[in-house]
């Protein structure tokens, strides 16, 4: 069966540092006024009074129905056979309709091709030497759980099975393929 | 397997002002050498190594990518730290192109602090390094030459130069840092101790911010602690990433840490929550420590504090309960009392107190291969050592250190001579400090930043500008730097072979320390053959029986090929199996392991401590009066005034890499803490332009208003405020924050004081 | 806590600007303007005069404006010399494919159009005589050419609204009023413009009546495009939650609300209304007064595309 990539990022282990940030730069030769990855740190107030932190991975989240691709007109914007969804550069004409339609805001225009770049989960990087993507393997506090969900012994599948997870701006019906598990001590922010 | 960086990809990857500050570069940055220059070779198999980012020294393997660029990522061999590295780690790869660093020796031609500069060859640089030393030595004697080298990287070679030199004055940067719980430490256990976080229930945490100030392997274990139930309760007058994460966050009046842990310590004996059994068999001291402790009662502390005596009195029974899996965290940071070895004597008298030692999820003593071995029976093969090469005896000195340590009577006799009070030297410089009698006339300064690191920036900045001679030994033109009369090149940590180092937690370990990834680019050179080659310019060469570092890594195996080996395959290698003194299935693993040490076992199947622990310290008694515990209330600060604290962001390290291209893109200006509450009564809103000013100095920000910090505090992360204008990204962003703290030396741990008081308004 | 993880310059939600404002407003106009050209050919017994100024004035009009507008939007696109990559792949599900085929075939009819009406102009007393095989063409089918002309000018007008409709990720453009409201205000747009042309350039040979019935039309599409709004804005608030905070936020918020109000609504829709209906007969069909009311309603009607594209990339919620 084929691929279907996704990733779980964990708000109670997730501490901000940005070392993903870092790493996905380092190995993705991201140009430096650009990023592909985030992780913004808001401060948050509960009900009780008490404050907290929520941390919030500003990335795509390769959506299983995308609005990214549906909108593209040259198919440049697609998605490949282990779900991720790419950008072929070669049939990009930059019109950033694309860009536009992503509810996530993930896709920046690369400063050097001129053409949408996002996240694809170092795909033409370390995915086709069979590494995980860069950032999972720096996270210093395993914040980050990358696996095959279609297979159902898979590491992203258990971890889906024994935490409450939640996806980004769900009722737009985007479907996200990144997993959220909220941080136990607030609320859920879809 | 080596490839070539092409020029093109090294263009590609420098950052887009390169070619804009490569057009104005002072001599002897990357960004002035010559195109033909910058290409460099690299190993594109995993390298395994140590991360030199911050002193956290994480392990790590780097790799360079299709020729183009590298990956780094942390040492899948080291389990403690998951393979993991953090941001920094990750922007090492940076270091390599930075245009703004420093690859060739350059020789200042103005005043100090001017900026001007020549650059000069490594011979001339030598010769002038020499000639210096020599008429110091002639005027004032060597040992007025201080030598700081940054542990971790250098010590060994910086310092054994300095002594062959004829100075004793060595100093790494510890008193900035941890110095104050080695030296506690020390005192109570006479061995140094780590902290099993993993397994621990309950653990109290005195603004140890592992999640900004990271060090992966304690955060990791933070972690593992919360996910399997562990309690965390976080005091820190600021709502930081640990708070975040902690069960319960607490914020504490800054700089008064100690009145609660005293407060603490009176629970725990007055409502005998302590193991007395445990207390009885394997300390002593108690009834002194009692005694001394009588007068604070929570009640008293509380108003100290801030924190009310029922939070005090329930934390120390929780404590007791989780008991022996419980951690008093005793931190690791600068101080915030100058009552620093006080306090971290105190946190440390908690664990022992309800027999949290040498178990699991509590302290434990860290056995390096001399230590573990004394536990080792007759027949059982020994934890191997590591080698040092034979040299001549160093000259003699008569006269005292600055520190004084090593006379009788010194108040900072705790502190090791490899440590040393490096926060005295500025003084020392100035001053001729009472039962030393000279004053030091020279800096030689090793991958150390004081101008940044030391409190007071004008007084080391004086303090430098009054010295014979200032030698900086850095990668790039660092604050420190910009004072110094010259200016050596040292190759990143991607570039250089290290020697083996020995270190012990549970049990002894290895590690291969540093390994080359990549050639040097320009002309920098690492430093056991810058030391070697000065030495020898000085005709001090015997002292450096080695050719090069690989000579003297053989040297230091000796004949252990198979220890050899393993560091160079995976990077690291232990001895023996984990032993933790009072744990009996520990214990029967280790006599299964080494039958011989079976004696050792006594009767209730654990092994006993092999000195007792300290609850009160004589010779600190006989030194300074204070064997047993006190509180001195200090003024940190007028009525009037805000407290001024600062702390570490996750994505910079201290004064080190701020200039880094990718980090000082994360985060280039800190903006300061202030509580909506201050704010408003100051007319201050939310990213407006503040001024905070004391007797010290004046530094500009920008406010940051946030509930996450003390109303009476303003809280801004170090590292900012850079005055080295050849650190042209970080040039003049942000606070400075040492230079509005005082000079102060905290009596016995020689720890600057990082609590002061500020004004604050709107600019 | 600081913002510690590097510029967030990228995140701006506004991703297209105002060529592509310019661009929807001159392919509404394109094709408001065949449409209301051809209309009054239709359906004023203007065949046997086919040279009638209004008439004229669509047949330059459409092509030229969106010539204009593809010359804009090659422009803006990030890769330009790659634009060709358009014309050969295609994503049916695609609205700007959708664009692009309707484009490719209305393109040339409207030229055709444009040689059939300027036949005498272009070919007889012209540089293009080669061409005349092909305007004869135009003439002789122009009824067909007309229908199918018609049907993709109201594709190309609508087309537009649906390409900023498509997208779920903009509450405010994400819904289906937009390309009714397009449509109806590039009509008017059309009308306008045709009038302007008409009046200025083709003095000569503009009827009256023609000139009175576009005019008539033109308040009656004008009234459309208010109700549209009004059910657009209302709609959203009934909706509630996020949209209707969303509408909230557009109908008030800075600069963008002040446009809306004043240019799109005021000047563009209200006025023109007003104007009509409160100057005496005479004043309010004299070729001046024409003039200046079909100006202040293309005014409006690049007011409200610039206004929905920058507002509805905004205001996110």
């Amino acid at each position: 069966m084929a691929k279907k990539y996704g990733m779980i990022h964990d708000n109670n282990l997730c501490i901000g540092c940005q070392a993903c940030n870092v790493a996905c730069r380092s190995e993705n030769k991201i140009p430096e006024s650009v990023y592909r990855l985030q992780v913004w740190v808001k401060q948050e107030e509960y009900p009780n009074g008490s404050l907290g932190y929520e941390y919030h991975r500003q990335s795509c989240v390769q959506c299983e129905n995308t609005p990214c691709v549906s909108v593209c007109p040259t198919k440049a914007s697609h998605v490949n056979e282990e779900g991720i969804v790419l950008v072929d550069v070669d049939l990009c004409v930059g019109c950033l309709y694309c860009v536009a339609a992503c509810p996530y805001q993930a896709r920046y225009v690369h400063p050097v091709t001129k053409a949408p770049d996002k996240c694809t989960f170092c795909h033409e990087s370390r995915l086709s030497r069979g590494e995980e993507p860069a950032c999972v393997t720096v996270c210093p506090t395993d914040a980050l759980t990358f696996g095959d969900l279609n297979d159902p012994k898979s590491k992203i599948n258990k971890m889906l099975s024994e935490k409450v997870t939640y996806r980004q701006k769900e009722k737009l019906g985007t479907s996200p393929k990144m997993f959220i598990v909220p941080n136990h001590k607030g609320g859920i922010n879809s | 397997m080596t490839q070539m960086l092409s020029r093109r990809s090294f263009l590609k990857l420098s950052s887009t002002a390169a070619a804009v500050a490569g057009l104005s570069s002072i001599p002897g940055t990357l960004g002035a050498l010559e195109e033909s220059q910058k290409q460099l070779k690299g190993n594109a198999k995993f390298t395994p190594s140590i991360c030199e980012m911050c002193t956290s020294s994480c392990t790590i393997e780097a790799r360079v990518e299709d020729g183009k660029g590298m990956f780094i990522r942390g040492n899948p061999a080291d389990k403690g730290r998951g393979g993991k590295v953090c941001a920094r780690g990750s922007a090492g790869f940076n270091q390599l192109y930075d245009p703004q660093r420093l690859v060739k020796p350059i020789m200042r031609v103005g005043e100090r602090g001017e900026g001007k500069w020549k650059e000069v060859s490594w011979d001339e640089a030598y010769t002038f390094i020499a000639k210096k030393l020599d008429d110091i030595k002639q005027k004032y004697g060597a040992h007025t030459v201080a030598f700081t080298a940054r542990s971790g990287w250098n010590k060994t070679w910086f310092h054994n130069l300095a002594q062959a030199y004829g100075s004793h004055n060595l100093f790494g940067h510890e008193a900035t840092c941890p110095l104050a719980y080695d030296l506690a430490m020390d005192d109570i256990f006479e061995n140094g101790i780590s902290r099993d976080f993993a397994k621990s229930k309950y653990i109290i945490n005195l603004s140890h911010n592992v999640f900004e100030g990271i060090v992966i392997s304690y955060a990791r274990q933070y972690m593992d602690a919360m996910e399997h139930g562990g309690k965390v309760i976080c005091l820190d007058p600021r709502f930081s990433t640990m708070a975040a994460k902690a069960n319960e966050w607490h914020p504490i009046k800054p700089g008064h840490d100690l009145p609660f842990v005293l407060a603490f310590i009176h629970t725990l004996i007055n409502e005998n929550l302590y193991n007395k059994k445990f207390v009885e068999k394997y300390c002593e001291g108690f009834e002194e420590l009692k005694a001394s402790v009588a007068e604070f009662t929570p009640e008293k502390m509380a108003v100290e504090c801030d924190i009310s005596a029922d939070i005090i009195k329930r934390m120390a029974r929780e404590f007791a309960k989780a008991a022996p899996k419980a951690i008093f965290d005793f931190c690791h940071r600068v101080t915030l009392t100058p009552q620093e070895l006080e306090l971290r004597r105190a946190i440390m008298m908690c664990n022992v107190l309800v027999g949290a030692v040498e178990q699991e999820g509590g302290y434990y003593l860290n056995k390096g291969a001399g230590f573990y071995n004394k536990f080792l029976g007759e027949g059982d093969a020994k934890a191997p050592t590591l080698k040092k090469p034979k040299i001549p005896a160093y000259p003699k000195v008569e006269v005292p250190r600055i520190d004084r340590i090593g006379e009788k009577d010194s108040e900072f006799f705790l502190a090791k001579k490899g440590n040393g009070i490096v926060t005295l030297v500025p003084h020392a410089a100035l001053n001729e400090l009472p039962g030393v009698g000279y004053k030091i006339h020279g800096w030689f300064i090793a991958r150390n930043n004081p101008v940044m690191t030391q409190s007071n920036t004008e007084n080391v900045i004086k303090a430098l500008k009054a010295m014979d001679l200032v030698v900086v030994y850095d990668i790039q033109v660092s604050d420190t730097a910009w004072f110094a009369d010259i200016v050596l090149p040292d190759t990143t940590y991607l570039e250089r072979d290290e020697e083996f180092t020995a270190s012990g937690g549970k049990n002894p370990g290895y590690s291969v320390g540093r390994q080359k990834v990549v050639e040097p680019i320009g002309e920098c050179r690492p430093g056991w053959r810058v030391a070697k080659e000065l030495a020898e310019k000085m005709g001090l060469g015997a002292y450096f029986p080695y050719k090069d570092i690989e000579d003297y890594r053989l040297q230091q195996v000796g004949d252990n090929i198979d220890l050899l080996a393993k560091l160079k395959a995976t990077g690291m290698s232990s001895f023996g199996v984990p032993l933790l003194l009072q744990d009996k299935k520990s214990v029967a693993e280790f006599v299964k392991k080494f039958p011989s040490a079976a004696s050792k076992v006594n009767q209730e199947g654990t092994i006993d401590f092999p000195h007792k622990i300290k609850l009160f310290s004589p010779e600190l008694e006989a030194v300074s009066k204070k064997g047993a515990l006190s509180y001195e209330p200090f003024k940190y600060k007028e009525a009037d005034e805000l407290y001024f604290i600062n702390g570490k962001s996750a994505v910079r390290t201290n004064g080190h890499n701020g200039n880094n291209a990718w980090l000082n893109n994360l985060l280039d200006d800190a903006a300061v803490w202030i509580h909506p509450k201050t704010a408003e009564r100051l007319g201050i809103k939310n990213g407006d332009k503040i001024e905070l000013s004391n007797k010290y100095a004046t530094q500009k920000g920008k406010a940051l208003v946030t509930k996450g910090v003390r109303e009476d505090t303003v809280f801004a992360y170090f590292g900012f405020g850079h005055i080295s204008k050849e650190l042209k990204r970080a040039y003049g962003k942000g606070v400075n924050s040492n230079s509005l703290y005082s000079p102060l030396v905290s009596p016995n741990s020689g720890m600057n004081l990082h609590v002061v008081g500020v004004k604050v308004k709107k600019a | 806590m600081n913002q510690i993880w590097g510029s967030m310059e990228q995140y701006s939600t506004v991703v297209w600007h105002w060529p592509i404002a310019v661009y929807l407003f001159l392919a509404g106009l394109s094709a408001g303007a065949i449409i209301s050209a051809i209309v009054v050919k239709w359906m004023k017994g203007n065949d046997v005069s086919s040279s009638d100024g209004i008439i004229k004035a669509g047949a330059i009009l459409a092509p030229v404006t969106i010539g204009a507008g593809l010359c804009l939007l090659i422009f803006d696109l990030t890769r330009p010399l790659m634009f060709w990559k358009l014309l050969i792949h295609y994503n049916f599900g695609s609205v700007m494919t959708l664009g692009v085929l309707a484009l490719f075939a209305y393109f040339p009819v409207v030229i055709l159009f444009l040689l059939g009406v300027f036949k005498k102009e272009l070919i007889d007393n012209g540089p293009f005589k080669f061409l005349a095989p092909v305007a004869d063409f135009a003439l002789a089918q122009s009824k067909m050419i007309e229908s199918i002309t018609l049907v993709l000018a109201v594709g190309v007008g609508a087309y537009t609204g649906f390409l900023l409709s498509a997208m779920n990720s903009y509450p405010l453009l994400n819904t289906p009023i937009l390309p009714a409201l397009f449509l109806a205000s590039g009509v008017s747009a059309g009308i306008s413009a045709n009038l302007v042309v008409g009046l200025l350039f083709f003095k000569s040979s503009t009827g009256e009546s023609n000139v009175g019935y576009l005019h008539g039309l033109d308040v009656k599409v004008i009234f459309a495009e208010l109700f549209f709004l009004f059910i657009l804005f209302v709609g959203m608030m009934y909706q509630g939650g996020a949209t209707a905070h969303v509408a909230g936020a557009a109908l008030s918020t800075g600069g963008l609300a002040s446009l809306l109000w004043i240019g799109v609504i005021g000047l563009g829709l209200i006025l023109p209304i007003g104007l009509n209906f409160a100057l005496p007969h005479g004043v309010k069909h004299s070729h001046g007064f024409v003039i200046f009311n079909a100006l202040i309603v293309l005014v409006g009607v690049l007011a409200l595309r610039y206004y929905i594209l920058y507002a509805g990339q905004t205001f996110v919620g």
